[in-house]
This record gives structure tokens, sequence and C-alpha cells, in this order.
């Protein structure tokens, strides 16, 4: 049954062209010659330049990588060839979700050219000692219905994050590991929410904060109600991407 | 050959998504009517801190490489309108820089890349050739001391620029401001960020003030009006003729 992977990093900006280098020419062509035939659609977003306000939101301001997956290979064993390390370890939040939303709170109900704007991609992720339940019932019938009512909100859709599904395929040598605490993928929902304009985002979340109801078992009193990075990633994309691997990249180390 | 480098900054961020999908549906298919030889598109990266006081664009530079320098522009219709207001910066140069001042004898491995990339104009009342004196001779030498700096070229603006005038006048957004009245574009690179802060803000060299000079620190050019600069990486973030078709009419 086919999956869908989102990845969002985030790194310090003084080594971005050590990590640009290393993506294009060692990290995505090891993934399109090794895991292509599993893969349907392997993409990268940069994000947009986000406003200083958007920082405190658990902002990850390198690249967001999304894959497509016709079926997930086996997690990787020791005859396969290891990841070529990146110069310095990303900060990532990674989760894998259905290919379609599973929730629709704000329906597109325009042409694609009748509008134009960004997306604010969200990963959420309920307290240690909140039951998944309780968190679902939270978001489903108070919180998304709340942020749907934000002005500007062009487009809300959510998707259940499926557990256990693993992680993406690969490994790194042992010597290489990446940080353990660096690598979050324990989410339990990912969130897209549209906007025409930086202003239209800023009014919302004001919005937001004014209006939303907290849940009982908030860690922070401010909006969104728990830690960013630790409960709270997102980044802002553009409706393009900026890089599509399976038709530019030619990985040939199998 | 010439080469056309475009800077372009948006006057709000506000406007950055309508703008992409501008350049993407409309402008690049556009442009490639022209059959240019190469078109790139390098999406500004995040400026070091400090960098903003040095007339930083906020948004890409395109590359463009053709033939001629022809004034006789393919296509049956008009260009799209700019659907958002820019500042734009469109020069031609010579395909390969005129001067080049330090490290062409690097290899890609060597080091990480950042470019900066800048473009300046003498004030008025100096000319050119008093100008790229002080230029070449004074200024390079002594930017060459930077302790950062790892590559170092520059291009002399090719002065006629009546066609790149007349050929951007028709699409234009009435907000937009382009000028081509430019004399150099010097890239300089960096390891990364903090070779730049080094190289640019805390190490300085010692310069020598040219005496036609209206603004007293480096670089030497009122950043913003008569200097204006952007970071960008070693790899485009467009490779317009791969992925883009040329629009038929």
């Amino acid at each position: 049954m086919m999956i869908r992977s989102f990845a969002l990093h985030d790194i310090p900006m003084n080594n971005v062209a050590a990590m640009e280098r290393w993506y294009h020419r060692d990290h995505a062509p090891e993934i399109v010659r090794r895991y292509g035939p599993w893969l349907n659609r392997f993409e990268c977003c940069l994000p947009v330049h986000a406003p200083t306000d958007a920082h405190t939101f658990g902002f990850y301001n390198w690249r967001m990588t999304e894959g497509w997956w016709r079926e997930l290979p086996e997690a990787g064993s020791e005859s396969d060839l290891c990841f070529t390390p990146p110069p310095v370890w990303p900060r990532v939040a990674a989760c894998f979700v259905p290919p379609q939303p599973t929730d629709s709170f704000v329906v597109g109900d325009f042409l694609p050219l009748e509008k134009v704007g960004f997306r604010w991609l969200v990963l959420l992720r309920y307290p240690r000692g909140v039951s998944y339940d309780e968190g679902e019932d939270w978001f489903l019938r108070v919180h998304a219905p709340e942020v749907a009512a934000q002005p500007g909100l062009l487009r809300f859709v959510s998707y259940r994050v499926v557990q256990g599904a693993g992680n993406v395929p690969g490994r790194w040598r042992p010597d290489t590991l990446p940080p353990a605490t660096q690598i979050r993928t324990s989410w339990d929902r990912v969130m897209e929410l549209w906007y025409e304009t930086f202003d239209d985002w800023r009014a919302s979340v004001a919005a937001a904060a004014a209006t939303c109801t907290r849940p009982r078992w908030r860690t922070r009193d401010e909006y969104p109600f728990v830690e960013p990075f630790e409960g709270f990633a997102s980044t802002f994309t553009l409706e393009r991407p900026n890089d599509d691997f399976l038709r530019d990249l030619r990985g040939y180390v199998p | 050959m010439i080469k056309t480098i475009i800077f372009h900054h948006l006057l709000d961020m506000n406007d950055l998504p309508a703008a992409e999908r501008w350049f993407y549906r409309y402008h690049i298919p556009e442009v490639l009517r022209n059959r240019p030889l190469s078109y790139l598109s390098y999406r500004a990266a995040p400026a070091p801190p400090g960098a903003e006081a040095f007339g930083c664009f906020n948004y890409k530079i395109h590359e463009n490489l053709q033939a001629g320098d022809s004034e006789a522009r393919l296509g049956l219709i008009s260009m799209t309108p700019e659907v958002v207001p820019l500042r734009v910066i469109m020069v031609n140069v010579p395909a390969t820089p005129t001067e080049d001042f330090l490290g062409n004898e690097r290899s890609v491995d060597d080091k990480t890349i950042l470019r900066w990339v800048t473009v300046f104009r003498y004030p008025e009342g100096v000319s050119v050739e008093e100008g790229d004196t002080w230029y070449v001779n004074v200024h390079a030498p002594e930017v060459m001391r930077q302790p950062g700096l790892t590559r170092f070229f520059s291009y002399r603006v090719i002065p006629s620029q009546v066609p790149v005038q007349k050929g951007v006048s028709t699409f234009l957004h009435p907000q937009s401001q382009v000028s081509s009245n430019w004399h150099r574009v010097s890239e300089l690179w960096y390891e990364d960020s903090n070779g730049w802060v080094e190289s640019v803000l805390t190490s300085l060299p010692g310069y020598s003030k040219p005496p036609w000079a209206k603004y007293d620190q480096y670089p030497f050019f009122e950043p913003g009006v008569d200097f204006a600069s952007m970071f960008i990486l070693e790899r485009p973030s467009d490779d317009w003729m791969k992925t883009v078709s040329q629009a038929y009419l």
C-alpha cells in the first residue's frame, strides 16, 4: 500500500553550502539509485525565508523532503553500502502518513490559478502522558474547527501519522551514526495550512493565539500549547518543489 | 557570446508566491523563445549576519548565456506582464570574467562555496576608466588580502544597454524599477558565512579609499544605491532548459 513520508531538516545556516553540495552530490543520488524502484515521487522544497516571528513555531530552516513510496523496502541490511554522511548532522523531524489527507477542514473550493499561496506544514506530537485518543479527541473536535475559522486560511487538511511504520530505509556506517537527539520520528499529526501571504499567516496565528481553546494537558499556555521542536515542528514552502530527484538525478553506485 | 546577469529583489516578501508562479508559468517559457544557450536561476541563500547593510537583494539571480546581443526578440505575442513589483538590475557582460584576481587554480572539492555576487557603479562624474584604474590596480589587490576569500573575479559591464531596457519595458509592473547603468559585476567566494563575516566585518585588511568616494567605508559605494549584492550557492536552483518547455508563440 502506498505511503508518504515528510522529512523536515534544520541546519546551522553557516553550513548551507556544504549541506547543499552533500545532498545533491551524495545523498539524493544514493536514495535514487537504491530506492528508486520503490519510490513514485521524491521531491524537495526549500523553505521560504520565514518572518522572524515564525521561528518561534519550531521552524525548520532547510529542505522539506517528500517521498511517495509504492511500498517501503526493508530498512537496510549490512550488505548495503552505507550512506555518505553529511558535513554536519541536521536536526530532522520525519514521519509517514497516508498518501491522501485523512481529514479536510477547509476545502480548497477554488481552481489552482484563482489563488496563489504557500503551505505551512506542521508536525504535531501530543505530550508524553497524553493518550493518542485523548489528543485526537481534542484535535478533531476542538482545535481543528477553531483553526478552520481563522481569517485568511485558504486550505486546511491533516494527516493522521502512520504509527509504527519505522524509519526511512538506508543505513549509516556505525562510526558515523547521527546523534539520536537530532532525529525526531514520533509524531501524531501533520497539518497543512495554506495562506496567500505572510500577513494572512500572521493574522491567522494571532487569531489562533487569541481564540483557540487550550487543552488540559498543554505544556505551555501560549499557542500552539506544546513545546516548539519537541511537540511542534513546521516549515513554509511554495507550491512548486525545487527538486524532482527521480527526474533529475542519475545515481549509479548500487 | 554574452552573459546577461539579472538581480531580482521583491519589494514586498508577501509577493513571493505570486512572483514564483509568474516566473514559472509565464516568464521563463517566454524567455526560452529567444533560444538562449543556457538559462539558470539562483535563489538567494540566507545572507550572513551583518550582510544586510551591503545592499542585499532578497530574491534571485538569473543568468542567461546567448550567442549575441541581438535586438530582435523572437516570439509572436507580447510577454505576460509582471504580476508583482520588483527591483531589477540587468546587465550584460562577457561570458567569461574580464579580470580573474584570485583562486582559479582551485578545484571544486577544495572548499565549499558561498558566492557573494556584487554589482556596482562609479559615482556620477567618475569615468569608467578612472574608476576601473582604482578598482583593478588598488582595490582588488587589497581585497585579495581578506582572510577568508577563496575566489575573486570580475566582469566589466558591456555598456550598450539599449536592448536591455527596450526588451523589458513592455511587460514591467507599474511599480517595478529596472536599471542597467552599472559598471561592474564582481564575485567573491567564501567557504561559508563565517568566512564572509571574518573577511568583511571583523578582520578588514585595510583599504585605500578612492578620492571620489561618496561613501566612507568599504565597499566605498553607497549600499542599495550604487552597490547591490546577493549570496548564492554553487548549484542553480533551476536549470530552466532542462525543466521547462519554451512557449510556442
